[in-house]
C-alpha cells in the first residue's frame, strides 16, 4: 500500500547537484532551456522539448518544472504553440512542484499548478491550465483551452469533464506520495 | 508509481455516525448504539483479551454499508472539541466562496443570485459537447468575433451570433436576442399582465376578492358575456392584448404538439441544433464545514477562487495514527507484504505500520475482532507506544535509510514481542493472519484504541483560576475507531 522501493542501474541516471535524477535515455533537446526544480526525476524515454521557444533576444526558459516532480517514461512535454494576429509563437510551460506525470502522456499545456497527479496514457491539449491539487485519471482526453479547478478529479475522453473533487487534505497526500517516491528511488 | 497491484489494498477508518444524526454517547462511554440493527458496546475493560470477547462489530466486513461508512483517512476529519471522528456524512456544509471553473473569478455573494447561480463574464457552454466556448477571431469585416469550441468545432456563427469586441459579450448577447421573434412577444406579454394587475389593484380596493377583477380583464379580452360575475362595475376598460408577433399559423403547431398521441414523427435531437444556444457556466462553490453536534469549524478555505490554502484545517490523519501496509521496511530488507492472494488456512505475517501525527506521545492499543468465519488474526503487539512526531525526523530518515544495516540492530535490541521496527514517529507491528474462507475480498476489522495527553491550554481568557499545581490543563484524549483492512481476494 505504501510505494514500493524502485531500483535502478546507477549509470543510467545522471544525478545533478540539486538532487535531480535525469535519465540518460529520456529524449531532452534545447537543454538550455529547461529548468529543473530540485529533486525530480526524469524517467527513460522521457521527452522534453525545451528546444520549442519563442523567437526572442533574451534567453527564456520555454520547460520550467518545479521540485519532486516526477516525469514518467515515454511522455512529452511540449510547449504549446500560437498564431496571434498573424505571428507564430510559443508559450513557456510551466510546472509547480509534487507534479507525478504518468507513463505517455502528452502534455502541452500552458501551465500546470503544484501537487497535481496525471495518470497514464492522457492527453492535455494547448493552453490548458490546471490549477493546484487536481488528479488527471489515466487515459483522460484534456480539451485546448481547459481550465481544471483546484480539487477537481478529471476523467474520461475528449472533452474530460470534472468528475468529482478531492478532499481538503489531497495536498498533503500529494506532497507525502511525491516525496516518498523520491525517497525511494 | 506502480499502485496499480496495490489498488486492492486498503485501510478504511469506520466513522460510528448515523448519517443524519449523531449517534449518542459514541463508544467512550459504553452507552449501546443503535445503529440499524447493529450494536457495538465497547465495556471499560481493563484487559485486552475481555475487550476482545466483548466486542462487537459495528459492521460486518463483507457488508455494503462499508462503502459508506467506512473510508481513507484521507477523507476523514476530526473535531477537536468533540474529540471525534466525523466523516463528510456527519459534517454540515456550507458555502465559503463561489467563484466561476471557467475564468476563476470570484463572484460576491450578491451577484451570485442576481445572475441565477451562473458566471455574468465571457464563459458559456458549448450545446453539442457542452465544453468551454472561447472567443475568437473569424474573417468576417463587420462583427469579427464569434464563440468557437475547440473539442467539436462548433462555431456561434451557425445560430446567428457574432459579436464587434471580443470582451463584454453579455450586453452585445441581450442585444441579439432583443431582436428574437419569442424574446419580444415574451417581454410584451409581461408588460400587458404587469399593467393589468396594476390597474386591478387600483381600481377595486373594496372588492374582497382580488380575482374578480382580473376576470373583468380575461371577459373583456375573450369577449365573454359579463353576466357571470356581480360586483364588477368599477374595473376599467383595459384594452385587448396586441400579438406582437403572433401569427395564427402558430396556434396550428402548438395544438399539434400539445395533442400528441404517438412519438415516432418526433424528429430527434440532432435535427434541432440550430436552435440550441449556448447556456452560461454555472458557478462552483467552495465549501465550509462543521461539526454536526459543536458545530465547530472543521474546514474553512480561503475565499480567494485560486487559493488552496485553508485558514482552518482539521484532518484526522493530524490527530489519529496513520494505518499502511509497507511494502518492505528498506531497501535491502526483505518485502513485507504477503503474497497476493492470499491462501486459506496457511498463516502468514501482515505487518502494519502505524504513524503518529501528533506532538505528543501516543499510545496505541489494537484488538481484533472475535475470530468469525472469514479469518483469524491474533494480535501479536497488543498495546505499544508511539513516539511524538518531529520534523527532524523527516531530515534524518535520509540517513537512516543509507545506514540501516548498522542501526537496525540498535532498534531491535530493546523491543517489544510483535513490533517489527520502529522508526522515528512510526512503529510497524506484525499480526498473523489466517484466512479460513475463500471469499472476493478479505477485511480484516481491528479495534485501536489510542490515548495521548493533551497538552494545549483550554481555558485562555481564566487567568484568576489557573491552577497552582499546572497539571490540569493537560487533559487525557482517548479515540477509539474501528479500522477495516482490505486485502484482495482468497483462493484455496
Amino acid at each position: 500500500m505504501e510505494t514500493p522501493y524502485s531500483t535502478y542501474i546507477k549509470a543510467e541516471f545522471i544525478e545533478t547537484d540539486t538532487g535531480n535524477k535525469v535519465s540518460r535515455r529520456s529524449l531532452i533537446s534545447g537543454s538550455q532551456n529547461i529548468v529543473l526544480g530540485g529533486k525530480t526525476i526524469v524517467h527513460p524515454k522521457c521527452t522534453i522539448r525545451g528546444d520549442l521557444r519563442r523567437a526572442g533576444p533574451t534567453h527564456q526558459a520555454s520547460v520550467l518544472i518545479g521540485r519532486f516532480c516526477s516525469l514518467g517514461p515515454y511522455s512529452v512535454l511540449r510547449p504549446p504553440h500560437k498564431s496571434y494576429k498573424g505571428v507564430f509563437s510559443y508559450y513557456p510551460l510551466k510546472i509547480g512542484d509534487h507534479v507525478d506525470i504518468g507513463e505517455n502522456s502528452i502534455i502541452e499545456a500552458a501551465s500546470i499548478g503544484s501537487y497535481v497527479v496525471i495518470g497514464k496514457n492522457c492527453i492535455i491539449g494547448r493552453f490548458a491550465i490546471i490549477k493546484d491539487c487536481c488528479l488527471i485519471e489515466d487515459g483522460a482526453v484534456v480539451a485546448p483551452n481547459t481550465v481544471v479547478p483546484p480539487f477537481s478529479v478529471v476523467a474520461a475522453g475528449p472533452p474530460a469533464k470534472v468528475v468529482s473533487h478531492l478532499p481538503e487534505s489531497i495536498q498533503e497526500v500529494f506532497e507525502a506520495r511525491s516525496k516518498d517516491n523520491y525517497a525511494k528511488f | 508509481m506502480s499502485s496499480a497491484s496495490n489498488t486492492l489494498i486498503s485501510v478504511l477508518y469506520h466513522c460510528p455516525c448515523n448519517g443524519a444524526t449523531q449517534s449518542p454517547g459514541g463508544l467512550d462511554t459504553g452507552v449501546r448504539v443503535n445503529s440499524e440493527g447493529e450494536e457495538a458496546v465497547v465495556p471499560n475493560a481493563s484487559s485486552n483479551s475481555e475487550l476482545e470477547a466483548q466486542l462487537k462489530l459495528p459492521l460486518q466486513p463483507n457488508s455494503e454499508l462499508l462503502v459508506l461508512r467506512a473510508s481513507a483517512i484521507e477523507n476523514l476529519y476530526y473535531c477537536d472539541d468533540c474529540s471525534e471522528l466525523r466523516c463528510s456524512r456527519c459534517v454540515i456544509e456550507e458555502p465559503a466562496g463561489y467563484h466561476c471553473p471557467n475564468c476563476l473569478f470570484d463572484v460576491p455573494t450578491a451577484s451570485v443570485r442576481s445572475e441565477k447561480n451562473c458566471c455574468a463574464r465571457n464563459c458559456f457552454q458549448c450545446p453539442v459537447c457542452t465544453h468551454m466556448l472561447s472567443v475568437v477571431e473569424t474573417d468576417t469585416e463587420t462583427r469579427p468575433f464569434s464563440f468557437a469550441c475547440s473539442v467539436c468545432y462548433w462555431d456561434s456563427r451557425e445560430i446567428g451570433w457574432e459579436f464587434e469586441k471580443a470582451t463584454g459579450i453579455s450586453p452585445q448577447i441581450e442585444a441579439i436576442k432583443a431582436s428574437d421573434q419569442q424574446a419580444k412577444e415574451y417581454t410584451s406579454l409581461l408588460e400587458y399582465w404587469r399593467t393589468v394587475y396594476r390597474i386591478s389593484a387600483t381600481s377595486a380596493p373594496t372588492s374582497t376578492l382580488g380575482g374578480h377583477s382580473v376576470g373583468g380583464a380575461l371577459k373583456s379580452r375573450f369577449g365573454l358575456s359579463s353576466g357571470l360575475a356581480g360586483n364588477s362595475a368599477s374595473t376599467a376598460v383595459i384594452p385587448p392584448y396586441q400579438a406582437a408577433g403572433y401569427m395564427d399559423t402558430d396556434h396550428t403547431r402548438v395544438s399539434q404538439r400539445m395533442n400528441i398521441e404517438n412519438v415516432d414523427t418526433v424528429p430527434p435531437l440532432s435535427a434541432d441544433l440550430t436552435s440550441i444556444e449556448p447556456q452560461r457556466i454555472r458557478l462552483h462553490m467552495k465549501l465550509a464545514r462543521r461539526c454536526r453536534s459543536c458545530h465547530h469549524i472543521l474546514i474553512k478555505p480561503e475565499s480567494k477562487a485560486q487559493a488552496t490554502r485553508f485558514k482552518i484545517q482539521l484532518m484526522a490523519a493530524n490527530f489519529l495514527p496513520t494505518i499502511t501496509l509497507p511494502n518492505r521496511l528498506s531497501p535491502k530488507t526483505p518485502v513485507l507484504l504477503p503474497e497476493m492472494p492470499l491462501r486459506v488456512g496457511k498463516t502468514v505475517p501482515l505487518v502494519l505500520r502505524f504513524a503518529n501525527p501528533l506532538y505528543s506521545e501516543m499510545r496505541v492499543t489494537v484488538a481484533a475482532c472475535a475470530p468469525e468465519q472469514d479469518s483469524h488474526v491474533e494480535v501479536v503487539a497488543q498495546q505499544f507506544v508511539l513516539a511524538p512526531f518531529t520534523e527532524l525526523w523527516e531530515y534524518d530518515e535520509d540517513e537512516d535509510e543509507d545506514s540501516d544495516g548498522s542501526s537496525s540492530g540498535e532498534r531491535s535490541a530493546g523491543r517489544q514481542r510483535g513490533i517489527v521496527d520502529r522508526q522515528g514517529n512510526r512503529v510497524a507491528i506484525q499480526l498473523n493472519l489466517t484466512p479460513k474462507a475463500v471469499i472476493d475480498n478479505l477485511t480484516v476489522p481491528l479495534f485501536v484504541t489510542c490515548t495521548h495527553q493533551d497538552d494545549m491550554d483550554m481555558d485562555t481568557d481564566a487567568p484568576a483560576s489557573a491552577p497552582a499545581g499546572g497539571d490540569s490543563s493537560r487533559r487525557t484524549v482517548t479515540n477509539k475507531f474501528w479500522v477495516y483492512i482490505s486485502l484482495g481476494p482468497t483462493v484455496q
